[in-house]
């Protein structure tokens, strides 16, 4: 595939040239004409004026398509109207750019599991979580997270040297495929002139998040256990 | 990271579509670390406070500084980012970072202003604005990695432009189409709720490799830094969709029932005056007859570059010198294997890409001759 792809001749990037003003009114009064018929065409996501790749110095008729076409499809596309070149453009569907963000909320977490190595715990339901606390040293009551609703991600930075280390969760986002969230999180170090405690300590931090997500990874990687 | 492997996509969509290549959108000028945290500069994360559901939260960008003839300052973004997409009542509050930037919780943004009157989506542009809070943000319409603006211009086809955004920071292009028309898609809720489409005309549509989500809201600049067109929608190669500027500043300005335009100066960091942060790369090329020259000599030598893991050719910048034409050879990393390559072909020189393999990417079934220059 690619090696036919590449043994087409590479033109010059074509869209740095310019294209006179008189050109592009040209071109553009022709698609005004054909514009309706061109959107009504298969996968056809947008309709532009630019620089025409076939004959250089001419502006086409920029057809932006967002899927592919079967050969049948592809014939029902002119080559030219009215003598403009009418060019496929591999382009869209087009997206409002907004970004969302998994919204979380922390637990407060008095005590951390003595992890030996960094790790991660996604806790889907109460008696897990009740045993999950129990082999942190801890008893309820303590967070009582809704399992209808929501799962318990918790991130360990492992063992540390003294006291005053911290996990943040800086951000969690909905990954592409069937509903998996990535966790973006840091370890926060002491400042080198802070006071802390002189013992080994496992920080750590919990968040509930949306019970939708099946499959949670973390950024930078960890060892994730399910619950 | 992300920029590598979106050009990697960028890359092997164009090569199997039977593009040219355009290496300028390939250098990624910045990551968006400044533009994602509290920054009183513009092209930086901002949002609807209200903008989240009970899974998400959203945001996008506060793309540049207005002013209307009576002193008051607005921060420019979209409708679907400020105004989340109609929903918004006016006076509702506008914060930085966006929620997506302080893990969905207000209290740790800063509110920098409450919503204006805005103008419907269909009304041909996705414009909001935010009357700011003195004091929030750069009063001199400061746009990170980017500058001052310094007035509006209309788009020219193969125009050099730059963007400066949330997500992906500066970023530059080239004007790839205009008088567009574009159908965009839409989501009423951050995350959830109802899908509609809007359709918009004379667009302007850039290169790939500029926008990417979060990025909605910044507003596009030619190399002067005049303001061109505000950004808002874009497919996932990153070629971005904007509503000329003009149009934006009469709509959101009749909605608003102000006169409204931008805050100028004259730190421009993208022209040659500055220099230091100049995207050279893009703003200026090598001339149309040496790039002749150099395609020429391609097509004269492409037989024995094409070989062992060298899957593609090209006629590109050198990286070390945007004015300079050379030939770019790329190498399947897979592969392994370090090809025998000459530095230079009768005096022309060969820039090395490492890349994945080419896949074939949807949109493009067949690819017609050498003389098409693009999919049928």
């Amino acid at each position: 595939m690619f090696l036919a792809g590449a043994a087409f001749g590479f033109h010059p990037a074509p869209v740095t040239q310019q294209i006179s003003e008189e050109e592009v009114r040209r071109a553009s009064a022709v698609k005004e004409r054909h514009e309706r018929a061109l959107m009504a065409l298969p996968g056809v996501t947008g309709v532009g004026v630019g620089a025409s790749r076939r004959r250089p110095g001419q502006a086409a008729i920029l057809v932006y398509v967002g899927r592919s076409l079967s050969p049948e499809e592809g014939r029902l596309f002119p080559q030219r109207l009215e003598g403009v070149e009418v060019e496929l453009v591999e382009g869209g569907p087009f997206q409002a750019l907004r970004e969302k963000a998994v919204a979380f909320s922390k637990l407060a977490m008095p005590r951390c599991p003595a992890a030996e190595t960094p790790a991660a715990w996604v806790i889907r339901t109460r008696p897990a979580w009740r045993a999950f606390l129990a082999a942190a040293g801890l008893k309820d009551p303590h967070p009582q997270p809704d399992f209808r609703r929501s799962a318990v991600v918790v991130v360990s930075a492992g063992p540390r040297p003294t006291g005053g280390y911290a996990v943040e969760i800086e951000r969690i986002v909905e990954a592409p495929g069937s509903k998996p969230a990535k966790v973006y999180y840091r370890i926060v170090a002491p400042a080198p002139d802070a006071p802390v405690p002189q013992v080994i300590s496992y920080p750590c931090t919990a968040v509930e998040i949306p019970r939708k997500f099946r499959t949670v990874t973390f950024e930078p990687p960890l060892v994730v256990h399910v619950r | 990271m992300r920029g590598t492997t979106v050009n990697q996509i960028r890359i092997s969509r164009e090569l199997v579509a039977c593009l040219t290549l355009s290496l300028g959108t390939l250098l990624w000028a910045d990551s968006g670390a400044n533009h994602q945290k509290r920054n009183q500069h513009f092209g930086v994360s901002a949002g609807n406070v209200n903008d989240r559901s009970r899974a998400f939260c959203c945001g996008g960008t506060a793309g540049a500084l207005l002013q209307d003839s009576g002193g008051g300052k607005y921060a420019l973004s979209n409708n679907h980012v400020f105004a989340r997409s109609d929903q918004a009542a006016v006076g509702e509050q506008i914060i930085q970072p966006g929620l997506i930037d302080v893990g969905c919780r207000a209290s740790s943004a800063t509110v920098i202003g409450s919503l204006s009157p805005y103008p419907r989506l269909g009304t041909n542009v996705d414009a909001a604005a935010a009357a700011l809070n003195s004091g929030t943000m750069d009063a001199t319409g400061f746009i990170e990695d980017v500058g001052h603006v310094s007035g509006t211009a209309a788009a020219g086809i193969g125009q050099s432009v730059a963007k400066s955004g949330r997500t992906t920071g500066l970023t530059t292009g080239v004007v790839e189409a205009v008088n567009a028309t574009v159908s965009v898609q839409y989501q009423r809720g951050c995350g959830q709720g109802k899908k509609f489409v809007v359709s918009y005309q004379n667009q302007i549509v850039t290169s790939g490799g500029m926008i990417a989500g979060g990025d909605s809201g910044s507003l596009l600049v030619d190399s002067s830094c005049r303001a061109v067109a505000l950004l808002f929608a874009g497919d996932s190669t990153g070629r971005a969709i904007g509503n000329p500027i003009d149009e934006v500043l009469t709509k959101l300005g009749g909605a608003m029932r102000k006169t409204l335009s931008f805050v100028t100066g004259s730190t421009c960091l993208l022209g040659s005056a500055t220099g230091a942060a100049a995207p050279a790369s893009t703003s200026r090329g090598p001339s149309q007859s040496v790039i002749e020259l150099v395609r020429s000599v391609l097509e004269e030598h492409k037989a024995e570059l094409l070989r062992g893991p060298v899957i593609g050719v090209g006629v590109g910048r050198a990286e070390d010198n945007p004015l300079e034409a050379v030939i770019v050879v790329y190498i399947d990393r897979t592969q392994g294997v370090r090809p025998e390559l000459p530095a230079q072909v009768r005096g022309i020189r060969i820039r090395r890409v490492s890349t994945d393999p080419f896949v074939a990417l949807p949109g493009c079934t067949d690819c017609g001759g050498p003389d098409s220059g693009r999919c049928r």
